[in-house]
């Protein structure tokens, strides 16, 4: 955007019924101003068919944008495969109605080594 | 030109306590003016509507499942993945992936977590979180 790179890590995601993007990867932005691990779309959340196997709803949060408006958070478990770095971390995903964005937040970051290469344009995974 | 919308009246009876706290949260939120507990109320409505819209008999089933066999499968399960599905467990494992494929088939919905993992209540969504207007999307 602007010309300016942004930091991204290329991940395939599995679900109950398979992974998307198959042998692909998907470029995910990372942000470190998301609490959580994954903030899927709303369209690959059902894509991906976790609507039909998601986490009890006791355990589904709210999240709060900077603007202060807050959004009823649904969530699922699933695997996130690193393929480059060889890794599969399993976790969650949280989506709200109308979430078009795609992002990796700080419980993804946790157990993840990151530089982020700026003159190189390059997200370089220890 | 903008169409004026048509505002309704609710009205209901909650405990004291909750009003009490509502209506703080309201004025701290909203400021100190005639429209706060009505915009609240708006917000409170939708996210409740949208927590509800898509809640079939089968969903209902499984989480009240969890919710009775919570202490059983905190004592029992502590650790692994569980699946709950037709309102009792139908698989338990150390992986998602296996878990997934054991209680594959079994309905088509299920309950899917590991046991004694919470992830956080409330989550900080950051700077480019905002919603798209794609109407009533729920299943």
């Amino acid at each position: 955007m602007n010309g300016v790179g942004v930091p991204v890590v290329g991940v395939s995601i599995m679900g109950p019924t398979g992974s998307f993007p198959g042998k692909n990867e998907l470029p995910v932005r990372i942000d470190s101003g998301y609490d959580g691990f994954f903030l899927i779309s709303e369209g690959l959340y059902d894509k991906l068919k976790l609507r039909l196997s998601e986490m009890p709803r006791e355990v589904w949060a709210t999240g709060k944008s900077v603007t202060g408006e807050l959004f009823a958070l649904r969530r699922a478990s699933l695997i996130v495969q690193v393929p480059r770095a060889k890794l599969s971390l399993e976790g969650y995903g949280e989506t709200f109605k109308g979430n078009h964005e795609n992002l990796l937040g700080l419980r993804f970051l946790e157990v993840l080594r990151i530089t982020l290469d700026g003159p190189n344009k390059m997200t370089r995974l220890l | 030109m903008a169409l004026a919308q048509v505002m309704a009246v609710v009205k209901g009876s909650v405990s004291q306590t909750l009003e009490e706290s509502f209506r703080r949260k309201a004025m701290e939120k909203y400021g100190y003016s005639k429209g706060a507990i009505s915009k609240a109320l708006e917000k409170a409505i939708e996210l409740w509507l949208e927590l509800e819209t898509d809640e079939t008999e089968e969903k209902k089933a499984n989480n009240n499942a969890y919710a009775k066999l919570k202490d059983e499968i905190l004592q029992d399960y502590a650790g692994k993945y569980v699946a709950i599905a037709e309102g009792k467990i139908v698989a338990s494992g150390d992986s998602l992936r296996d878990v997934w494929l054991a209680a594959k088939g079994k309905a088509s919905h299920r309950l899917v977590f590991k046991v004694g993992e919470e992830p956080p209540r409330r989550v900080r969504l950051g700077w480019r979180v905002s919603r798209e207007e794609t109407g009533h999307t729920s299943k």
